[in-house]
C-alpha cells in the first residue's frame, strides 16, 4: 500500500484529474462555439432571429467558460451585427438600440486583438454601415471612419474575404452622389467570392461566415447593371451551396427570373 | 494461378470500352486567361457556363480555372466592370480546355477620360468630385450649394452674396441649368449686391456639374462657368424631415407612390432673419427683415426602364428692407421678388445606345427695388426647350448632339435716377418702359473619343455650337475642344481651348438708357492642367489660363452702349481635396488672377471690379466621434477694386455735391478675412428618430468685412458699411428625420 501511495502518486494523479478537467472544459467551450456557429448558420439561411438570439447565448456560454476566448468573442459580436442587421426590419425595430452598444464595444475590443484584428475592424465597419442604415444622417460622421477601418483591415489581411464583402456592401448601398457605386460593388464582392473560393481550410472555430451572402451581394449588383446572367449565375451558384437560403430562393432569384421574362 | 481465357479478356476490353466514356465523362477543367486589347491581366473578372453554376472569378493575373460535369456545346460568358460581356459557344470535349479570352472596354471608360478641364462634380465621371455631403456640411455654407461651391478655386470672394464670380468674370457670365433648362434668377434677396442664398433646395439634387471654363458645346449663351444641376428621381422610401434654425425653418417629404416607378417629393421653407439679428445684433439696420418662402418639389414617373419623366417646380418669395446712407440721401432699400420655374424633363434610351433628354421649361422672375426715387420692377419671362441625343460608337467614341430655343422676355418698369449720384424722391429722374424680347435658336454637336487615333491614352472631345438670335441679327459659331492625355493610372494632363458668346445683360439693350442694338460679347479660353487623383477621396489638381474678352458693352456717348469693350484674365488654380493626418478631411484651394478689363463706365484698361489677386480656402472636417463632428472654413481673399471719390463739386442746379471719382478701381477694399466654425451632433430621439444639431460661429474672429463705403454729403469723409458678416454671428438649429 505504501508502495502505491508512493511521494509522486498524488502529484501525478492531480496532473492527470486537471488536466481532463482543462481539456474537457476546452473541449466544451469548442463544442459549444462549433454548436453556436451551426446555429447562427441555419438562423442566417432561414433569417431567423430567435435562432440567431439561441446562437449569441451558446457563445455567451462559451465564454463564460472561458472569458479570454477571442473566438467566443468574435461569434457573439457577429451575431449582435447580423441581429442590427434584422432590426432594420419593420418588426424588428427594437433591436437595435439593444445591440448596437454592446456590439461597438466588441467588434473595438476585437480590432485590438491580435489575431484578429482584420476581422475585428471589418465587422466594426460592418456595424457602423448598419447604423448608418438606421440613421442616414449619421453617414456624415461614420462614412469616413468606415472606409479607415476597411483600409487598415485590408492592410492587416489582404485576402480576408469578409473586407471585401463589407467594402462592396458599402458602395452597393451608398447613393452615386455620396460615392456610391454599383460598379465598384461588383469588383469587391467578385473578388470576396475569389477569396473565398480559395481560401485553405482553415480552424472550424475561426470566422468563416461571409460566401453564401456576397453571392447574394453580387447577383444583386449584377442585377443594378443589368448583367442578369451573371446575377443568375450568382444566385444559383448560391443554392448550390445552399439549397435553403431563404433570401435568394424566396426572393433574388424569382424576381430575377420574373425580370428576364419581361425583359425576353 | 489461373490463366484468363481469352474470351474472359475479350468481354473484358468490352466492359471497358463501354465504361471508360462514363469515367472519362467526369469533370472537365476548364482554365485559361483573360486580359483587355492590350494584353493587361484583368483580375476579378467573372468567367462561367450559362444556366450552370460552373465559374470562377479570375485572379490578379488574370488568369482562372474551375471544373464542370457539363460535356457537350455550351456558352461560356466572361464579363468584367468597364468592358462588353464575352460570350460564345464552346465545345466541352476531353479532360482541360484553355481559353484566352480578350474583352473590349465600354463607353464607361470615356466618362472617365473625355471630362473637360476645370470641371468639378458630384459623381466620379463629372470631374474632382465635391459630394453632397460636402456642401451638407461645410462650415458656413448654410447647406446651400451656391454658398459652398463658392470654396472651389476658380471662384472668386468678391462679395458675400451666393453669386459665382468665375475667373474674373460678371454673375451674368454663369450658367445655372437645372435638368436642362437655364434658371437665370437661382437666389434669393438679389439687389444690386447680389443674392444672398439659392431658391434651390439642396435636398432636390441628385448631381453636379461645375466647369469654370473650357466647358462643352452643350453649353450656349455664357462665356465664363456652368452649373449644370440635376434634380433626383422618385424618393425610393417614406421619409419626412423638419428642421429649425435661428434663421429658417423647414419641412420636407419623400413619397414613393408606386415602388420604383412613380413618386414625389417636396421640401417647403421659411427663412426669417428677425431672431439671428436680433442674437447678433444688426437689426437696427433692417426696416423689413429679410424673410423668404420657398418651395421645391418633384414628381418622377419611370414609364419602362429606361424612361422617365420628372416635373420639377421651384416656387420662391423674398423681401426685405435695409436702411441705406447715401451722401445725398438716407433712406430704406425695400426690396422684393417672385420667382417661378417649371421643368418638364425626358430621358429615354432608344435603339439600345441612343440616349435621349428633352427639357421644356417655364420661369417667370419679377422682382421690385425701392430706394428713394428708384421704383424699378423687372419681368423676366423665360420659355425653354432643349433636345440632346448622345450615341455611342463602339466603346471609344461618343457623338452628341442637339438643339435648343429660348424664348426671352424681360420688361422694366418705373422710375430711375438720371443721375446716379443723386436719387432723393425729388431728384431728377426717367421713366422706363422698356421690354427686351428675344428668341434664341441653337444647335451643337460634339465627338467624344478615347485613345484618339488610337494613341493610348490619348482623349480627345471637339466641337462647334450655331447660336442664332433673329431679331437681334445675330449669330455666332462657336468651336471647342479638349484634349487629354493620361500619364499614369492616376495623372492626367488637360488641355482646353474654346469660343464662347453671350448676350450682355437685357437693361443694356433699354432704349431709354441703353442700345437695343448691341452685339454679343465674346471670350476666348485656353486652358491647361495637372490632375493626379491618389483614389476617390485624395485629389490634386493645378490649373493655368488665359481669357481673352472682345465685344464688351462699353458706355457709348452717342449710343449709351457699344461693343468697344475688351479685356483679359490670367489666372492659376490650384485644389488639393482628401484625408490630412489624423483623420481630417477636407480641402484647400487657391486661386491668382490677373484681370483687367476696359467696358462699361471704365475709361481704360484697369483691374477689372472682380480682380481678386488671391483667393484662399481651407475647409477642414474632424469627426470627434461617430456622433460628433467639428469643421472650419477659413477664407482670405485680397480686397476688391473699388473706385475711390477723390474730391467733390457743388452742384448748384441740383442743391446737392456731385463726387469725383479717381481713376476706376484704382483702390482696393480691405483684404476679405473670415473664419466659420461648426459643431454637428448626430443622435436619435424617441427611440429612433434621427436628429442633427448644429451650432455655427460666422466671422469667429470678428474680421472687420466691409462691402463698401457710405460718404458724408460734401464726400469729404467715408465710413465703412458691413458686409452681411461682417460681425461675429452665431447660429444653430436642428433637423428631424422620420
Amino acid at each position: 500500500m505504501k508502495k502505491i501511495f508512493s511521494k509522486t502518486f498524488f502529484p501525478v494523479l492531480f496532473l492527470i484529474v486537471f488536466s481532463k478537467i482543462t481539456f474537457s472544459q476546452d473541449h466544451s467551450v469548442d463544442e459549444s462555439i462549433k454548436k453556436g456557429i451551426s446555429q447562427a448558420y441555419i438562423s442566417y439561411i432561414s433569417y431567423d432571429k430567435n435562432l440567431l438570439m439561441e446562437a449569441k447565448e451558446t457563445f455567451e456560454k462559451a465564454l463564460s467558460q472561458d472569458n479570454s476566448n477571442t473566438f467566443a468573442l468574435y461569434h457573439i459580436t457577429y451575431c449582435e451585427y447580423k441581429l442590427l442587421e434584422m432590426s432594420l426590419r419593420k418588426e424588428n425595430e427594437g433591436l437595435f438600440d439593444k445591440y448596437y452598444d454592446a456590439a461597438v464595444a466588441n467588434a473595438e475590443k476585437l480590432s485590438e486583438t491580435k489575431g484578429i484584428g482584420s476581422e475585428g475592424k471589418t465587422l466594426l465597419a460592418g456595424i457602423y454601415m448598419m447604423k448608418i442604415a438606421n440613421s442616414p444622417m449619421s453617414a456624415v460622421t461614420l462614412s469616413f471612419k468606415i472606409h479607415s477601418l476597411l483600409n487598415e483591415a485590408e492592410e492587416i489581411n489582404k485576402i480576408n474575404p469578409r473586407t471585401y464583402l463589407i467594402r462592396g456592401t458599402m458602395k452597393f448601398q451608398t447613393p452615386a452622389m455620396f460615392g456610391g457605386s454599383f460598379e465598384d460593388a461588383v469588383k469587391s464582392f467578385t473578388r470576396a467570392v475569389s477569396l473565398f473560393e480559395k481560401q485553405d481550410s482553415i480552424n472550424a472555430l475561426e470566422p468563416n461566415w461571409g460566401y453564401l451572402e456576397v453571392l447574394a451581394w453580387l447577383g444583386k449588383a449584377h442585377e443594378k447593371l443589368e448583367n442578369y446572367d451573371a446575377a443568375k449565375f450568382a444566385y444559383q451558384k448560391a443554392l448550390a451551396v445552399e439549397p435553403n437560403f431563404g433570401w435568394v430562393k424566396s426572393s433574388l432569384l424569382p424576381k430575377l427570373e420574373e425580370k428576364m421574362k419581361g425583359k425576353n | 494461378m489461373k490463366r484468363l481465357s481469352l474470351k474472359s479478356i475479350a468481354y473484358l476490353a468490352l466492359i471497358l470500352c463501354f465504361t471508360q466514356p462514363l469515367f472519362g465523362q467526369g469533370k472537365i477543367t476548364i482554365e485559361g486567361n483573360i486580359t483587355d486589347e492590350k494584353n493587361k491581366p484583368i483580375p476579378y473578372a467573372n468567367i462561367f457556363l450559362l444556366n450552370t453554376t460552373d465559374g470562377a472569378a479570375s485572379d490578379e493575373d488574370g488568369t482562372f480555372s474551375f471544373i464542370t460535369s457539363q460535356n457537350g456545346k455550351a456558352t461560356l460568358i466572361a464579363s468584367s466592370v468597364g468592358f462588353n460581356k464575352f460570350q460564345e459557344e464552346v465545345d466541352l470535349i476531353g479532360a482541360k480546355i484553355s481559353f484566352s479570352i480578350k474583352l473590349k472596354e465600354t463607353t464607361i471608360n470615356l466618362k472617365e477620360t473625355i471630362v473637360t478641364g476645370s470641371s468639378f462634380g458630384s459623381e466620379k465621371e463629372k470631374g474632382l468630385v465635391i459630394s453632397r455631403i460636402d456642401v451638407l456640411t461645410t462650415p458656413g455654407g448654410a447647406a446651400d450649394i451656391f454658398q459652398s461651391l463658392k470654396t472651389l478655386p476658380g471662384l472668386t470672394q468678391v462679395s458675400e452674396s451666393a453669386e459665382l464670380y468665375v475667373r474674373g468674370g460678371d454673375p451674368i457670365e454663369t450658367l445655372t441649368m437645372i435638368d436642362g433648362a437655364a434658371f437665370y434668377h437661382p437666389f434669393t434677396f438679389e439687389s444690386s449686391y447680389g443674392g444672398l442664398f439659392s431658391n434651390l433646395n439642396q435636398s432636390a439634387v441628385k448631381g453636379i456639374y461645375f466647369s469654370s471654363g473650357g466647358f462643352s458645346s452643350k453649353y450656349g449663351n455664357v462665356i465664363s462657368g456652368v452649373l449644370d444641376i440635376e434634380t433626383r428621381n422618385q424618393p425610393e422610401a417614406n421619409r419626412y424631415q423638419f428642421g429649425l434654425s435661428l434663421a429658417n425653418a423647414s419641412l420636407s417629404a419623400d413619397i414613393p407612390i408606386v415602388d420604383g416607378k412613380f413618386g414625389m417629393y417636396f421640401d417647403i421653407r421659411q427663412s426669417f432673419a428677425k431672431p439671428l439679428f436680433w442674437l447678433n445684433g444688426g437689426l437696427d439696420r433692417m426696416t423689413v427683415s429679410p424673410v423668404s418662402r420657398n418651395g421645391t418639389g418633384g414628381i418622377v414617373y419611370s414609364y419602362s426602364q429606361s424612361g422617365k419623366l420628372k416635373l420639377f417646380f421651384i416656387v420662391a418669395d423674398d423681401k426685405q428692407g435695409v436702411n441705406v446712407d447715401r451722401p445725398e440721401y438716407n433712406g430704406t432699400f425695400n426690396g422684393n421678388s417672385k420667382n417661378l420655374f417649371v421643368n418638364l424633363r425626358n430621358t429615354d434610351i432608344l435603339f439600345g445606345n441612343l440616349i435621349m433628354k428633352n427639357s421644356l421649361a417655364y420661369n417667370k422672375y419679377s422682382n421690385q427695388w425701392l430706394l428713394g426715387l428708384l421704383d424699378i420692377t423687372k419681368t423676366d419671362y423665360v420659355y425653354t426647350f432643349r433636345n440632346d441625343f448622345e450615341l455611342s460608337l463602339g466603346s471609344a467614341n461618343k457623338i452628341l448632339w442637339g438643339v435648343e430655343y429660348e424664348n426671352r422676355k424681360v420688361n422694366f418698369l418705373g422710375k430711375i435716377p438720371e443721375k446716379d449720384f443723386d436719387i432723393r424722391p425729388d431728384g431728377l429722374s426717367k421713366n422706363i418702359d422698356a421690354t427686351f424680347k428675344g428668341s434664341r435658336q441653337g444647335g451643337y454637336a460634339e465627338i467624344q473619343s478615347a485613345n484618339t487615333f488610337n494613341i493610348d491614352n490619348v482623349s480627345f472631345a471637339g466641337g462647334v455650337r450655331f447660336d442664332n438670335i433673329p431679331e437681334l441679327k445675330l449669330n455666332w459659331f462657336d468651336p471647342r475642344a479638349s484634349l487629354g492625355y493620361r500619364l499614369t493610372d492616376k495623372s492626367t494632363v488637360k488641355l482646353g481651348w474654346g469660343i464662347f458668346h453671350q448676350l450682355p445683360d437685357p437693361r443694356l439693350f433699354r432704349p431709354e438708357d441703353g442700345n437695343p442694338n448691341l452685339k454679343s460679347m465674346r471670350a476666348e479660353h485656353y486652358i491647361l492642367s495637372y490632375d493626379y487623383a491618389l483614389d476617390d477621396q485624395n485629389f490634386f489638381r493645378v490649373e493655368a489660363y488665359h481669357k481673352k474678352y472682345n465685344d464688351l458693352p462699353k458706355e457709348n456717348n452717342i449710343l449709351n452702349y457699344d461693343n468697344s469693350g475688351n479685356g483679359f484674365v490670367n489666372g492659376v488654380d490650384i485644389i488639393l481635396k482628401g484625408t490630412l493626418p489624423v483623420n481630417i478631411t477636407g480641402w484647400i484651394s487657391y486661386g491668382y488672377i490677373n484681370t483687367k478689363r476696359i467696358w462699361m463706365d471704365y475709361d481704360e484698361l484697369t483691374s477689372s471690379s472682380f480682380d481678386i489677386t488671391h483667393n484662399f480656402t481651407m475647409v477642414l472636417k474632424y469627426n470627434l466621434s461617430e456622433y460628433w463632428q467639428v469643421g472650419i472654413n477659413t477664407k482670405y481673399a485680397t480686397g476688391r477694386p473699388y473706385t475711390p471719390v477723390n474730391g467733390s463739386i457743388y452742384r448748384n442746379d441740383l442743391k446737392l455735391f456731385e463726387p469725383i471719382y479717381a481713376q476706376t478701381n484704382s483702390d482696393r477694399f480691405p483684404d476679405y478675412k473670415r473664419v466659420d466654425l461648426r459643431i454637428t451632433h448626430f443622435n436619435q430621439i424617441f427611440g429612433n428618430v434621427p436628429i442633427v444639431v448644429y451650432m455655427e460661429g460666422l466671422n469667429m474672429f470678428n474680421f472687420n468685412n466691409i462691402f463698401g463705403y457710405s460718404y458724408t454729403p460734401d464726400y469729404s469723409d467715408k465710413k465703412e458699411v458691413e458686409s452681411y458678416f461682417g460681425r461675429r454671428m452665431l447660429v444653430f438649429g436642428f433637423m428631424l428625420s422620420i
